[in-house]
């Protein structure tokens, strides 16, 4: 069987890192003015491959685009724990005038998150995302729908396979809405030319 | 617009190849500097990693304007794609502060051909 090239997978990660959060039901700007309202921290909320990531991208973006200095601090289940400088350090860099962006803040455990929280200036900006609300305020509860899942499989084959209809909603029941897990699924099926399997006429 | 041209197409060569690339610009709005950079980056499922060789930086550069380099291809990574990861070789144009860029990709590799990747089972 000849070589499905990774440069060639429309779910490479160079490509799903282009999509865009899809906004169903509000906006950009509303968000905006509900982060304002939440005295400007705040948590997105969701299970994993929920866009969570995606809309804190977008969020800091905004604020980048104002002016504003973004500072990021990621943690994953792989990486879980802050670097032992990072808290002394975010004190001697954050600004009242900042935005401090916190992906994947469940990780932490409580007495390093209350560390961190009592380390901020007074007005910093904190924008996390985290898998259960209680940390900060909820600005969003993040979800997907299969219809989401499907525009956005679309999207990734729109420029090589324009007539290609991908059939996903078992792929979203499989993966529990997970859009992470179904697109990785589907770069495997590309990767092992099944893909047309799915492919549904 | 922003344009890079390699002498041949496809653009394949072998690792050490001088390769002379010309750039040109023309913008809209000024702008403070252009950045040729070859680099290479990786595609595929996981995180991506990316090198950037070498850097030419171009200031006071007006609204429009042209270079010419000549580039020698380093020995290596060489160019090479499985199902789970390609290795990419590019030149990309980056104006400054607009982040406006363009990129053309080539392969590098002995007997200028990408190196295909198999299963150890295959």
């Amino acid at each position: 069987m000849p070589v499905q090239a990774a440069r060639s997978n429309p779910f490479a990660t160079e490509h799903l890192a282009k999509i865009r959060y899809q906004f169903e039901g509000d906006s950009l700007t509303g968000l905006v003015e509900r982060f304002a309202s939440l005295h400007q921290r705040a948590a997105l909320v969701g299970p994993e491959g929920h866009g969570k990531t995606t809309l804190q991208r977008e969020l800091a973006a905004q604020y980048e685009a104002r002016g504003v200095t973004v500072h990021w601090i990621r943690l994953t289940r792989d990486c879980p724990v802050l670097p032992r400088t990072a808290i002394a350090e975010l004190r001697r860099l954050l600004t009242p005038d900042d935005l401090l962006c916190i992906d994947g803040a469940e990780q932490m455990n409580w007495w390093t998150w209350r560390k961190l929280m009592r380390s901020l200036p007074g007005q910093t900006a904190c924008l996390i995302t985290t898998h259960q609300p209680g940390l900060l305020p909820t600005l969003k509860q993040c979800q997907t729908t299969p219809e989401l899942l499907d525009r956005l499989v679309k999207e990734l084959l729109r420029a090589e396979y324009p007539d290609w209809n991908v059939s996903t909603a078992d792929l979203f029941a499989r993966h529990r809405g997970d859009l992470r897990q179904c697109l990785f699924e589907l770069y495997d099926a590309y990767a092992a030319g099944e893909l047309h399997e799915l492919h549904a006429s | 617009m922003l344009e890079i041209e390699l002498p041949r197409s496809p653009a394949h060569f072998e690792p050490g190849d001088v390769v002379p690339v010309d750039v040109s610009w023309s913008l809209v709005d000024d702008q403070t500097r252009v950045e040729l950079r070859l680099v290479w980056n990786t595609v595929g499922k996981g995180d991506q990693d990316l090198s950037i060789e070498q850097t030419w930086v171009y200031e006071n550069i007006g609204l429009s304007g042209e270079k010419h380099e000549k580039v020698q291809l380093p020995d290596g990574p060489y160019s090479c794609s499985g199902k789970l990861l390609s290795l990419v070789w590019a030149f990309e144009l980056i104006v400054f502060p607009s982040a406006e860029s363009t990129r053309v990709e080539f392969v590098m590799a002995p007997g200028a051909s990408e190196i295909l990747l198999h299963s150890a089972a295959e």
